[in-house]
């Protein structure tokens, strides 16, 4: 592990107006992602562990505070600049895949490519690459809907990386899986890791994300509650 | 890949998909099969109207036109006979020279219009000839024969053979006056073109008002839609006006037009309707696809990059209609402009009989209403692409 790509300064997110409802989703968050990491945010449901994934990757906004990834600071960037920001730094993968249904398994992947304006062949190069990184070569023509749950999560995954990203994000990626096919995801992404070098953070209730975890941040009432860094 | 995922988010409710198409295929139809009549009927009243005695164009001295005077003739009318003749677009012309007089017949007067018209080329260029209703058309070389009208029959109680009288000022300052004998009489009808007219041969007239000049000449050409055109580049010699029937009948031609833009009122409510069913489609599609929209976004899809989707989404569903939409329109305009649609009693439309509406194919009732359906689909689709740029991303994927 070496340098730090994202920076979580003092993040404060609150809910609601009326200050006897108000909602502390996040108190005074500090953290730092180096490359590289393969880490777990956990924490009780309601611990605030979604909340800070949304402000890292921009999709939510901190009340206070300030999240800056490579330098930037993502807070005051518009909403184009977003848009711009999460295609070009952010990996995403959802509990429940959100592969675009009308596209096929190739299309899902390199639509990011395509959003940034990369080549055909590329995108072509690329694509063979992560489809088989993920273990789903020869299902590229299918549509989402003729995968399974797992080979979905496969391709959610695939599309996350193929635009070589700074940081993936992924909330709950085996909560919708079974055991065994969540087992076989999070092995993948561990290979990813180890072999590529993607930097994950996950947000989970999963043991075996959390074993395999090389840094556990724990999360109570939208506090850190503790960190666990393991070699 | 926006214009990839827009063409197939519309098979993806097929059902839908093909009910917003069948309301833009029937508004498509619609509009341009009344267009077509539109067109059609007024194309035929057109020609009706221009057919009885305007012809689709007219030369006058330009005074003429506001003084009416027996002295702001046409001079040069040999010149003008030999360039119409060698005109490709021009089908027949006739020279007229018109002044008014009274007619004289027991023991009453009556002012009228008098005519002097070419027996022969007249009837080749409107239908007066059709309008005789009793006696018969003068010979061509039958001099002091007169046409008369019904209401100069009816007030000087006339009848094909009798004598009239016609007194009048000739362009010398002479008084013109002459006998001439009823060769026949026009129909009766409602306010009917020749009423007040008393039509002679062209020699005889210019003998009675003692000129060799003539005051209009009547042109019909190849095609009635190219009188405009054609009145532009016929040249005419200075101090004489080319005009087309548009500008000759300009109260007959406004009164169409406005006509016509009161039909727009009916196009609006069928486009309304149209618009209201896309509106409601393009909605809906938005709110079942609200959480992919909002993963769209997440990934990186920019907010123009949305709305755009959306909007293609709507022209592309509406081009594809309007390629139907014109297959049967075409189908149906061609049929009822050979059929046509009889009416069980003949309508009158500013003097002029019409028993049958038929559609006429043209430009305008294709392009017009394909114009139509697709500024009003961009129209309504405006505001959801809208609400598609706007979605927060976090909101939408917690819809379920």
């Amino acid at each position: 592990m070496s340098e730090t790509i994202f920076q979580i300064e003092g993040i404060n997110r609150t809910f609601g107006d009326d200050p006897e409802t108000l909602v502390h989703a996040l108190a005074d968050i500090n953290l730092s992602i180096k490359r590289g990491e393969f880490s777990a945010l956990v924490g009780p449901s309601g611990s605030g562990k979604s909340t800070l994934l949304n402000i890292m990757s921009g999709l939510d906004v901190p009340t206070s505070g300030e999240v800056i990834l490579n330098g930037k600071h993502i807070n005051s960037m518009t909403g184009k600049e977003l848009s711009h920001f999460r295609r070009d730094h952010i990996g995403f993968i959802f509990q429940s895949y959100n592969l675009i249904p009308v596209l096929s398994v190739k299309e899902n992947i390199e639509y990011i490519m395509v959003l940034q304006g990369k080549s055909e062949q590329e995108r072509a190069e690329r694509v063979s690459e992560v489809l088989k990184s993920v273990g789903i070569e020869g299902k590229e023509n299918r549509l989402p809907s003729q995968l399974s749950g797992g080979q979905q999560q496969r391709v959610a995954v695939a599309r996350a990386i193929a635009a070589d990203p700074d940081i993936i994000l992924a909330d709950e990626p085996t909560a919708n899986l079974d055991s065994k096919t969540g087992a076989a995801l999070i092995e993948m992404m561990q290979n990813l890791n180890d072999d590529l070098g993607k930097t994950f953070i996950f947000s989970t209730h999963d043991q075996k994300i959390m074993d395999k975890a090389k840094r556990l941040v724990t999360l109570e009432d939208g506090r850190i509650q503790n960190e666990e860094v393991r070699s | 890949m926006i214009l990839k995922m827009a063409f197939r988010n519309i098979f993806r409710h097929k059902r839908r998909t093909a009910l917003t198409a069948l309301m833009m295929i029937g508004g498509y139809v619609l509009l341009s099969f009344s267009l077509a009549f539109v067109d059609g009927s007024y194309g035929d009243m057109i020609s009706l109207f221009t057919s009885q005695t305007t012809g689709h164009a007219q030369i006058h001295n330009d005074k003429f036109i506001n003084s009416e005077s027996i002295h702001d003739s046409i001079k040069s009318w040999d010149k003008i006979k030999e360039d119409l003749k060698n005109n490709s677009e021009v089908v027949s012309f006739s020279p007229r020279l018109k002044n008014g007089a009274l007619a004289f017949s027991h023991k009453k007067t009556f002012a009228v219009e008098m005519w002097g018209i070419d027996w022969a080329s007249e009837p080749k260029v409107t239908t007066i000839k059709q309008r005789l209703a009793l006696g018969s058309w003068p010979s061509t070389n039958g001099e002091n024969q007169v046409l008369i009208g019904s209401k100069i029959s009816e007030v000087l109680g006339l009848k094909v053979g009798d004598e009239i009288v016609l007194i009048s000022q000739g362009a010398d300052g002479s008084i013109a006056n002459d006998i001439f004998f009823v060769k026949g009489i026009f129909e009766k009808e409602e306010q009917g073109v020749d009423d007040y007219r008393v039509y002679t041969d062209l020699a005889s007239a210019q003998m009675f008002y003692s000129t060799s000049h003539i005051h209009e000449v009547a042109i019909k050409l190849a095609s009635i839609y190219n009188a405009k055109k054609f009145s532009t580049h016929f040249k005419v010699e200075e101090g004489l006006i080319i005009r087309p029937w548009q500008e000759v009948e300009k109260d007959f031609f406004k009164a169409m037009e406005i006509d016509k833009k009161g039909n727009t009122i009916s196009y609006s409510i069928i486009m309304f309707v149209v618009a209201l069913g896309v509106l409601n489609t393009v909605l809906m599609s938005i709110l079942e696809r609200t959480k992919e929209l909002g993963v769209l976004k997440a990934i990186g899809t920019t907010p123009g990059s949305l709305s755009l989707m959306i909007i293609l989404e709507s022209q592309i569903l509406a081009m594809m209609s309007l390629i139907i939409g014109s297959i049967i329109a075409t189908l149906l305009n061609s049929y009822f402009s050979k059929h046509g649609i009889s009416f069980s009693e003949p309508m009158t439309y500013g003097g002029m009989t019409i028993s049958a509406m038929y559609a006429r194919i043209t430009l305008n009732s294709y392009l017009r209403p394909a114009v139509i359906v697709l500024v009003s689909t961009l129209f309504v689709s405006i505001f959801p692409a809208i609400r598609a740029a706007r979605i927060s991303p976090l909101d939408a994927m917690r819809e379920v």
